[in-house]
């Protein structure tokens, strides 16, 4: 792991001469009223991709109402969302923002401190990266990546630009699943032997005709780096999910919530297993060519197994020598209730992970500290990798040996073509 | 083996469930013979695809004597199909197809893609022909960003080339191309891809310079990218550059 930064972006900021020429906003906030930061420590933030996700969740529910954030700028490359956005924004604070379509134009604001990125899937690397090397802190959703190879250019960028870092896998930022994991890492259940995730499947879906491409889409845009497909309606939005072109189906849209809980209980953060292998059932007439229901085994060079199910009731189980912890959203179960009660106390030299309550509070503070997030880069992006092995493993119906360290299969050229997957011109990263 | 002709009539149908159903009995075969001790029924399947992406039609006498280009049996969207499936199974039929489809506008990106996905010298020496002679710069560039993740002299070679060309974007994909090459001396090329370029194109040359930095110390050679680090300090560039070039020299110290 990369040490902290000598410096941070902003004490560099403040001691270079450049940045005295570089235009800042100055929040109406920063005058005297009460309760309200100071105006050096808010972060003037950029939200790209206001869709669905991007713009009710984030910038409705969390960046709009938080009082350490400034919204400077959104951008979509849907004309409807941006604006919706930018409405939504000034209806909030009385400001105008600026609205951009190309989130290249947006990183070179140079009064945006950061950005967060609710994109499709297939742009989270190109769109995070961009914005790293152009020294912007990032927030940006799960799941981290379309590919393995992605995630550590992404790794690597943040390293070397210094980036805080936080993947919206929010679930770490939940008491009831720490404690989970807090419970099997000081073995309360004993060795641990295997967890199960449950994350659910997909339906079929309905073919749609290809049409034109609505006038507010910029479809080419949208598509980027995936191949060329023709626009159907069905293919963007939300359900771009169910397309491998641009997403890795319920595999990566719930297994980087729970399959990042199973790393976090497993003490894997910043590896991963060392075999995997796995079924899976695809539609039988589409549309969605990503894997409707799957079973996967992973197993780890401690021996301990995670199977990764699409079907059963959503959540984590883990389960130990002594005894099981099941945890979801809406409730932690165990074989032994004494540790979940609330009287239960860990003794004080007890393993103790890291705690936020507020995943979007956690990476704000971290940017004022400069301190990794409870969910960094690398973990988003091993959490993210579990799950790529796991579709990889269906496709090939065969069992796949992965060296975590140099995170390559061994002795399979088709498995490791997999592991990256080429861009359409002219994006790359 | 699947029927491979029912499943290229039924890819030609333009019936979106007939082409789903064959695609995915195309790619499960193709996926089934990824593993070892199956390099035989591998290049039978490659060599019929490839047969399958490259036939052609056969011309009337009034083709003939227009000197019109033979049209191709398949649709456009069964070649590229063809050319994601050629991509997992490699082999010399696979990159002589692909090498065919270079020369075809209507499917020649995906030709690229595929080339891009297979390793070996065949396709990089395809790849290096399509990004110095190719026709139109975001097929070059495409072609350029391929090379980027391949090492050998060759690709210097030619990537030091499309540093000088006329166009910007390739000049700007050469530069970028050339930071994962661990060779000091492209500093130098590095810094004059930039030519007359605008404010974004000076950002991506110092980007690239700090990448390449970043690849020279990660192969050892810390004189070098700790030179290339002081000068982006120094240098007139944006503030992320000279921080991240800080953060490295601190590191490197």
């Amino acid at each position: 792991m990369t040490e902290r930064p000598s410096t941070t972006r902003r004490q560099f900021l403040k001691t270079s001469a450049a940045a005295a020429a570089a235009p800042t906003i100055v929040p109406a906030t920063a005058f005297g009223k009460r309760n309200h930061p100071a105006p050096s420590d808010r972060v003037v933030v950029g939200s790209i991709g206001v869709g669905d996700l991007g713009r009710r969740h984030h910038l409705r529910n969390r960046l709009l109402p938080n009082k350490r954030i400034e919204v400077a700028a959104v951008c979509d490359v849907d004309r409807n969302h941006r604006n919706m956005a930018a409405q939504i924004a000034y209806e909030r604070t009385g400001r105008q923002v600026g609205i951009y379509r190309d989130f290249r134009d947006l990183c070179d604001r140079k009064d945006i401190d950061a950005v967060l990125i609710a994109t499709p899937d297939h742009w989270h690397a190109l769109t995070a990266i961009c914005a790293m090397e152009a020294g912007k802190d990032v927030y940006c959703e799960k799941p981290l990546t379309l590919t393995i190879d992605e995630g550590k250019k992404m790794v690597e960028t943040a390293r070397r630009y210094g980036t805080v870092f936080q993947t919206g896998s929010q679930q770490r930022s939940n008491r009831r699943f720490r404690h989970a994991c807090e419970l099997v890492r000081n073995k309360m259940i004993g060795d641990l032997v295997r967890v199960d995730t449950h994350i659910g499947t997909i339906g079929s879906g309905d073919w749609q005709p290809v049409t034109t491409p609505p006038p507010e889409l910029d479809w080419n845009f949208w598509l980027g780096p995936a191949p060329y497909a023709d626009y159907a309606p069905n293919r963007v939005h939300y359900q771009f999910r169910w397309f491998s072109d641009y997403s890795g189906g319920k595999m990566t849209d719930w297994g980087a919530h729970h399959n990042d809980i199973a790393q976090w209980g497993i003490g894997a953060d910043g590896s991963g297993p060392v075999k995997v292998e796995g079924t899976g059932t695809f539609h039988e007439n589409g549309p969605h060519d990503v894997p409707g229901d799957f079973d996967v085994k992973y197993t780890y060079a401690n021996g301990v197994e995670l199977h990764c199910h699409g079907a059963g009731e959503n959540g984590a189980k883990f389960t130990g020598t002594d005894g099981w912890v099941f945890v979801n959203r809406g409730k932690i179960e165990c074989s032994n209730p004494e540790l979940i009660s609330d009287e239960f106390e860990f003794a004080s030299d007890a393993v103790r992970l890291y705690e936020s309550h507020d995943h979007h509070e956690n990476w704000l503070d971290c940017i004022a500290s400069r301190e990794r997030c409870i969910c960094d880069v690398e973990i988003g992006h091993r959490s993210c990798t579990i799950c790529h092995l796991g579709n990889i493993a269906i496709k090939l119906g065969r069992e796949l040996h992965w060296d975590p360290k140099a995170e390559m299969f061994e002795g399979d050229e088709q498995a490791n073509g997999m592991v990256r997957k080429p861009m359409r011109a002219p994006w790359h990263v | 083996m699947p029927d491979i002709k029912a499943i290229l009539e039924k890819l030609d149908s333009g019936d979106q469930t007939e082409v789903y159903k064959a695609n995915l009995a195309l790619f499960q075969y193709v996926h089934e013979l990824g593993g070892s001790g199956k390099e035989e029924a591998r290049a039978e399947l490659a060599e019929k695809l490839a047969t399958a992406l490259t036939a052609t039609k056969e011309q009337d006498e009034n083709q003939r004597r227009r000197n019109a280009p033979p049209s191709h049996v398949h649709t456009v969207d069964t070649r590229n199909r063809l050319c994601r499936a050629l991509s997992l199974l490699g082999g010399e039929a696979a990159t002589d197809a692909l090498a065919h489809c270079l020369k075809h506008f209507d499917c020649r990106e995906m030709a690229r893609w595929a080339l891009d996905r297979l390793s070996g010298s065949a396709s990089t020496e395809l790849l290096i022909k399509a990004a110095t002679e190719g026709i139109g710069e975001e097929f070059r560039v495409g072609a350029i960003n391929a090379l980027a993740h391949r090492r050998g002299g060759d690709v210097v070679t030619a990537l030091r080339e499309c540093s000088s060309d006329q166009h910007l974007e390739v000049r700007l994909a050469a530069a970028e191309a050339l930071a994962n090459q661990p060779d000091a001396s492209l500093d130098v090329v590095i810094l004059s891809a930039w030519g007359n370029g605008d404010t974004r194109a000076q950002k991506r040359i110092a980007k690239a310079r700090i990448r390449l930095a970043s690849t020279l110390a990660d192969a050892g050679d810390t004189r070098a990218a700790r030179k290339i680090y002081t000068s982006v300090l120094n240098g007139e560039t944006d503030l992320a550059q000279k921080h991240a070039a800080e953060l490295a020299l601190a590191e490197l110290a």
